[in-house]
């Protein structure tokens, strides 16, 4: 498959690309890894007339830890992000776990900022930095501004992000020393895609366990979401199995479900509620 | 038609250039402007890993990637694995072990596994089933590729490192 033609740019510092964004508008899309991108030209299901390729601008690749911050750049890959002494090194059981997102060859070249913009209801990223409360750096023209992931992501594929704008990084508080993070997810066994998928930050300040945690759910409706009603239900509580199991009963509250070729909204239903149950029990014995 | 690009690689170790289309695939540009016809494309849609090659060392899905993102790149194909008519420790594993069926996913399983075995030299068998995650064979003949893969990380080191 062979994509259609466009125009190509590559800007050779940040605020050039801004400004090509910008002037092109919805004509123009951001290449940074093109792990999404490559797919749809070649389907032809986009044709944008240019094509703004952010490759070459290197201050855009790097993972930097500042104190409790970590900032990751718009061109780090997904392996790097896992790679990194600054979250990789701090998550190792997600370094270890890797096989639960995507592939590895994909994740060598499409970027953990990408993924984010990509917005695919069932990315395993998107559960991941919400539990990790991530902020974009977005960049228009005359503007820039920092928006929660929690408030970027819209529904499947549609984000806050305006076709002149460009998301230059990513910044995650690293949360409290001995917290623990966990992700489980079912795939779909055919195409190997997350179905459900379930991240869990676990506060371990004072071991005995106070139950404060984040929980976010991925794949089960049209984007990832928060799980307030499993945080709420676990907060003040000791993480016993059957808090645990209570807890994980409640992961479908509030959510919109989706139903599909691929899997009924009641299935989807019960994957939430066991991946949370399992993330959860997976986070607690870290 | 959208204006040409000059694009620089260096394709296994020789310093190329080509003049393409910005929308050209890199494994276009390998298998029909250089005329590396190793590299394959299986499914075309960045699923199989048939057209895995080297990317300044990592190892990349080159159906899905534009040959003018690798502008400046070191790019490593099945065709660089041998030298001077010495097959690669993991070639040679692969045809000892009985790893090549039809042969369609060998070029980008090799160029895979020589990716794996440079950052990681004696491989356990969970980590090339977690590498080889994705890369598909058509023949299903997984076992003997993660047979191969594992045999060449015990092969002796002034051999088996991969280079």
């Amino acid at each position: 498959m062979i994509p259609p033609e466009f125009d190509y740019e590559r800007p050779s510092s940040v605020e050039a690309a801004v400004a090509a964004v910008a002037s092109y508008g919805a004509d123009a899309r951001v290449l940074a890894g093109g792990q999404s991108l490559l797919p749809l030209l070649k389907a032809r299901a986009i044709a944008p007339k240019v094509l703004v390729d952010i490759g070459g601008l290197d201050e855009l690749r790097r993972i930097e830890r500042d104190g409790d911050s970590v900032t990751i750049g718009a061109l780090a890959t997904q392996a790097e992000v896992l790679e990194s002494a600054a979250i990789g090194g701090r998550f190792p059981r997600l370094r270890a776990g890797a096989p639960l997102l995507g592939d590895p060859v994909i994740r060598n070249r499409g970027t953990f900022v990408g993924a984010l913009a990509f917005a695919d209801p069932a990315a395993d990223w998107t559960a991941l930095a919400l539990v990790l409360d991530a902020r974009l750096r977005v960049r228009g023209a005359t503007h820039d501004r920092t928006v929660p992931i929690g408030e970027f992501l819209l529904g499947a594929f549609t984000t806050t992000l305006a076709p002149t704008e460009v998301i230059t990084h990513v910044t995650i508080l690293l949360p409290a020393g001995n917290s623990t993070l966990a992700y489980w997810k079912v795939r779909h066994p055919g195409s190997g895609m997350t179905l459900v998928g379930a991240a869990v930050l676990l506060d371990r300040e004072g071991d005995s366990g106070d139950g404060a945690c984040r929980v976010a759910i991925t794949g089960a409706g049209p984007r990832a979401v928060r799980v307030t009603a499993v945080e709420d239900a676990l907060r003040g509580e000791r993480l016993s199995p059957e808090a645990i199991e209570h807890a994980a009963d409640r992961a479908a509250d509030g959510l919109e479900l989706l139903s599909d070729e691929f899997a009924s909204s009641a299935y989807r239903e019960r994957l939430a509620r066991a991946c949370v149950r399992r993330a959860l029990s997976e986070a607690r014995a870290a | 038609m959208t204006e040409l690009r000059d694009v620089s690689l260096t394709v296994n170790g020789t310093a190329r250039r080509v003049r393409v289309e910005p929308r050209r695939l890199l494994v276009h540009c390998l298998r029909y402007d250089l005329g590396l016809t190793g590299t394959h494309v299986g499914c075309d849609t960045a699923d199989c890993g048939a057209c895995v090659v080297l990317l300044d060392g990592r190892a990349v899905k080159s159906c899905n990637l534009l040959a003018v993102q690798a502008d400046g790149a070191a790019v490593s194909t099945v065709e660089g694995l041998a030298h001077d008519g010495e097959l690669h420790p993991i070639q040679r594993a692969f045809c000892e072990k009985h790893a090549v069926q039809c042969g369609f996913c060998t070029p980008g399983m090799l160029m895979l596994a020589s990716a794996l075995l440079q950052r990681s030299p004696h491989p356990d068998e969970a980590e090339i089933r977690r590498a080889l995650y994705g890369n598909l064979c058509r023949c299903t003949g997984y076992e003997h590729i993660v047979d191969a893969i594992r045999y060449a990380g015990e092969l002796p080191v002034e051999t088996g490192t991969a280079r």
